[in-house]
């Protein structure tokens, strides 16, 4: 015979609708949206590897100062068992917006194109936009582009695979797809470009694969010690550190990371709620329980016919978030990477790990939170049961609170000691939800207080690097040197740090910098913790040279990670004439330089790059989050309070038979939810500062390069106050419905 | 002898606040007899009855049914014991809301290898016609009547029943008692009766009475009358 308490189940799941509805459809927007992404993710991480066999990507690419005498070039090739394909490019702004555009030809052999859209360019007047920098720039096929002063017709949006990811520098902190783009036109277009934007660039295909990038490292740097012997070079990035090509790829598999981390998280909250929730249910069927243990029902079989439901509502809503996760939502979730990376197309491929992540391992936790919790609960004897005493250790009186405290204070502080575990797992919800909708909120004003402080730590409003050293005659320019650095690898990525060698009493860099000793930029000091007297070792990116730095404090610069130093100091730990330099400091523009000299002009547009960046590749996340937040406050609101009103509808109908007006009721237990909900907000606040400072230095700064402040701004905190009150007001009025439809005779019910 | 308790001592809390609740009891009971265990509010009759189901220990003594000594049993053992040879009868009827009459009385059918027939036992208690009903839709008389056949469908040894009557009217009592009575009668159960009320005694094989944990009075009843003559 079946057990017949198993046709309870439908009747239970139809009793307490509203409760397992808002879990059932929370959970399956939850794992529809990890399973979307990690569907998504799985499926272009698929392509996106595929795409280094498929379009024959590179090993490394490298810039010279000249073209390659033909008979140099294929003794590098023949030396170092590689082929070299030219992939000169030129790099010219588009003259509406001012943003940079790299074009290239059509390339054949490596690193060929996708075409995601329209034909390929073949006329003059034709060229392929990348299609991430097209759409940040609102640019589609048939449109009208002006580069130097040159209109073009956009034919199609190409994915370049050695631009993946829009590094315009492989020392870029960030990408930025709104101000750099890269294009292909037609070999003849080419030439009638303005050839002193050329850059004479070499893309190498080793004859013989590299079994790994430990291997591909020490051949590119026995590579790069050959080379350096036979052209200048001004340039050289092996595949495994080119930004371009792998920063798409680490960043997909963090995202992922954090995405199962936030799956798992709000599986076990859900699942202490439904645990709560049951656990009351428990208390109310006591009698119920005892009866059936005292006639020999045994703990197990109880156990298992109260855990049904959560499992089997966990089960369902994983298998419909799946469906959905696999039809409406992946395109939904690739297009989040679409509109920061540009990828070739992808095709939607089954994951048997996001199985796991979103249905196996939710079932699992749902199953073992509620075990946990109700086997605990059912322990008691069956007497206890019997006798309503539903704790293990039943608290033989009630403790006293001071007379003089007034009668209503008296009776909410009942009811909060009452609710205790209740109001746990909603300080719990409450706080995780916080979290949740912090990290949305913060990022928007983070990035604009960041783009201000590096606007207000700006060195000069315009910085030249030089190719040579070059004279001008603007007064107020300033000579100094720059190297670049890397960290040592460990807990951090490896930085790049810039070093500035600063001329005595600079009338840019206002610091007393002692002989001997460096100043670190304030993001530096920060992100790896430095302190005056520490000594910092940096290593040369080409060579194996490591330089040690002894720290005299800090400087406020932003903007990168950098180090400061005296000139003569700089020279002399660079091996430099003392009277060295490659680049001015300016307020005004150096229009007296000859274009061939600068290599680059750094403005605070460009210093700004990384929060332009981040606001655009993480605009998306943020509002789902936010929303996600937000319906988190409500679904927990509503769950636990919708408990503490159910477990108190005795007390509620004996209140009203006393002649309490709802009103008044509404003041004992609602109010006195509202304060436990104000309280915890509050309290979650110092909690999610100390969460989100070690999510930022335990966790962000390890995952990536350079440095942003740590800096939630008020409103934020203020905004998730509101967001948390204004949902729990929506839960009121549902709360208030609630308590006038408790009729006066559950007064009478179930009392002995 | 099927039911035999030697010295059974239980108590309650510890220091000042310790008390005695049973003092050394010693009772027999033979099979198939209805048995009434009398006394006053604390005499320590439920708490009896509980030892005797097994949901409650004693500190002292024993109780052997069929000569197996329930003190011996572990917990699973002591589930199976309950599951196999008891059924239970509270004051409160502890149906499950939202199971109608038919499956409440299923739930105690469960437990049996050889229950009864669910639809004869629904007859057999006047609750045929009711079998649909969720247990709000029935009188109390009703609900304890759905509860005795939870209780008797796996057919136990032994019926243990804590103020079957203690919430119900006079005469809905006396029904119920019938039901007892013809319960006994008809499947040769043992039938323990915890009540306050002295007139249920008349109906019993054997009264037993208790007061501050002790036996008072412990005789066969050779004036035993039908249930339904019971008055009071």
């Amino acid at each position: 015979m079946k057990n017949p308490l198993r046709k309870r189940l439908p009747r239970e799941l139809k009793e307490d609708f509203g409760k397992y509805l808002v879990i059932f459809l929370f959970m399956v927007l939850l794992i529809s949206l990890v399973s979307g992404f990690l569907v998504a993710d799985n499926s272009i991480m698929d392509a996106y590897q595929k795409g280094f066999d498929q379009y024959n990507v590179e090993y490394g690419n490298l810039s010279t100062k000249n073209a390659i005498a033909s008979k140099d070039r294929k003794a590098i090739e023949k030396e170092n068992k590689l082929i070299l394909y030219e992939q000169n490019y030129y790099e010219l702004k588009e003259s509406k917006k001012n943003a940079t555009i790299r074009i290239y030809g059509m390339r054949k052999k490596v690193n060929t194109l996708c075409l995601m859209s329209g034909t390929y360019p073949k006329k003059d007047n034709e060229i392929a936009l990348d299609r991430v920098y097209a759409k940040n720039n609102n640019y589609k096929n048939n449109d009208t582009i002006r580069i130097a002063g040159k209109n073009y017709t956009i034919t199609g949006m190409v994915a370049l695979p050695d631009y993946s990811c829009l590094f315009s520098d492989n020392a870029d902190m960030m990408f930025d797809s709104v101000n750099f783009g890269v294009a292909v036109m037609t070999e003849k277009a080419l030439t009638q470009l303005d050839q002193n934007k050329l850059t004479y660039n070499y893309a190498w295909y080793y004859q013989k694969e590299p079994k790994d990038d430990a291997a591909q490292k020490k051949m590119s740097d026995r590579f790069l010690e050959k080379l350096t012997k036979k052209v200048i070079v001004t340039s050289y990035v092996p595949r495994y550190a080119n930004k371009a090509i792998n920063f798409t790829g680490d960043d997909m598999g963090g995202d992922k990371a954090m995405f199962i981390l936030f799956d798992y998280i709000v599986i076990v909250i859900l699942a202490f709620v439904f645990a709560i929730t049951t656990s009351n249910t428990i208390a109310k069927e006591a009698g119920v329980i005892g009866t059936l243990r005292a006639s020999g029902y045994t703990k197990g079989e109880l156990l298992r016919h109260y855990m049904v439901n959560p499992v089997l509502v966990t089960l369902i809503a994983a298998v419909i978030g799946n469906i959905l996760g696999y039809t409406a939502l992946v395109d939904m979730m690739a297009g989040m990477y679409y509109n920061s990376y540009s990828l070739p197309t992808y095709h939607t491929l089954w994951n048997a790990e996001a199985f796991i992540d979103t249905t196996v391992i939710p079932v699992i936790l749902m199953f073992l939170i509620n075990f946990m919790v109700l086997s605990s609960k059912l322990k008691i004897s069956p007497l206890q049961f019997l006798q309503r005493e539903i704790t293990k250790k039943p608290r033989k009186k009630a403790f006293r609170l001071n007379t003089k405290i007034p009668f209503m204070h008296r009776f909410r502080l009942r009811v909060v000691f009452q609710n205790v575990s209740n109001y746990i797992t909603l300080f719990i919800g409450i706080f995780f939800a916080a979290v949740i909708v912090i990290f949305s909120l913060m990022f928007g004003p983070l990035l604009d207080d960041y783009s201000t402080m590096v606007g207000k730590s700006v060195i000069a409003k315009y910085q030249y690097a030089l190719k040579a050293p070059v004279t001008t005659k603007v007064k107020d320019a300033e000579k100094y040197c720059a190297e670049s650095l890397k960290t040592l690898p460990g807990k951090y990525m490896e930085d790049e740090i810039t070093i500035y060698g600063v001329q005595k009493n600079s009338n840019y860099i206002k610091a007393d910098i002692p002989a001997g000793e460096v100043l670190v930029s304030n993001g530096y000091w920060e992100k790896f913790g430095v302190k005056t007297g520490d000594k910092i070792t940096l290593k040369d990116p080409y060579s194996k040279k490591k330089y040690t730095f002894k720290v005299a404090g800090y400087y406020t610069y932003d903007a990168v990670l950098a180090v400061f130093m005296n000139t003569d100091d700089f020279c002399d730990t660079f091996d430099k004439e003392k009277d060295y330099y490659n680049g001015y400091f300016s307020k005004k523009k150096l229009k007296d330089i000859p274009k061939e000299y600068v290599a680059s002009v750094i403005t605070v547009k460009d210093l700004r790059k990384v929060s332009t960046q981040l606001k655009v590749s993480m605009g998306n996340y943020m509002e789902l989050l936010q929303y996600f937040g937000v319906i988190m406050f409500i679904l927990l609101m509503y769950l636990l309070s919708k408990q503490i009103i159910e477990k108190n509808s005795n007390s509620i109908a004996l209140t009203k038979i006393l002649g309490y007006t709802n009103g008044e009721i509404g003041g004992l237990y609602i109010i006195t939810t509202f304060i436990v909900v104000a309280l915890s907000l509050l309290l979650t606040i110092p909690l999610v500062d100390q969460i989100m400072k070690w999510m930022f230095t335990g966790y962000l700064y390890t995952q990536m390069t350079g440095y942003i402040p740590y800096i939630v701004s008020d409103s934020c905190y203020v905004k998730m106050l509101i967001m948390g009150i204004f949902s729990y007001l929506v839960v009121c009025l549902i709360q208030i419905i609630k308590i006038q439809k408790i009729p006066k005779s559950d007064a009478l019910k179930n009392l002995e | 002898m099927f039911l035999e308790m030697k010295n059974i001592r239980k108590h309650y809390g510890e220091g000042e606040n310790k008390i005695e609740v049973l003092k050394g009891i010693d009772i027999e009971i033979e099979k198939g007899e209805v048995c009434v265990l009398l006394g006053p509010s604390g005499s320590g009759k439920s708490t009896l009855l509980n030892i005797i189901g097994g949901i409650d220990e004693a500190d002292e003594g024993y109780i052997a049914i069929h000569g197996d000594k329930i003190e011996d049993m572990s917990e699973k053992q002591l589930t199976q014991y309950r599951r196999k040879h008891l059924g239970y009868v509270f004051q409160m009827y502890n149906l499950i809301p939202n199971l109608n009459i038919k499956e409440n009385v299923e739930t105690g059918a469960y437990l049996s290898d050889h229950p009864m027939d669910t639809d004869e036992i629904l007859k057999g208690l006047g609750l045929y016609e009711h079998r649909h009903k969720l247990p709000n839709q029935l009188s109390g008389g009703q609900q304890q009547r759905t509860s005795i056949g939870r209780a008797i469908i796996k057919n136990p040894d032994l019926l243990l029943c804590d103020e079957p009557t203690g919430a119900l009217d006079y005469n809905t009592s006396r029904e119920i008692l019938k039901l007892i009575e013809q319960i006994n009668q008809t499947y040769g159960n043992t039938i323990i009766i915890v009540t306050h009320n002295d007139a249920i005694k008349n109906m019993a094989d054997r009264v037993i009475t208790l007061r501050d944990g002790q036996v008072r009075k412990n005789y066969k009843n050779e004036h035993k009358i039908s249930a339904n003559d019971l008055e009071w």
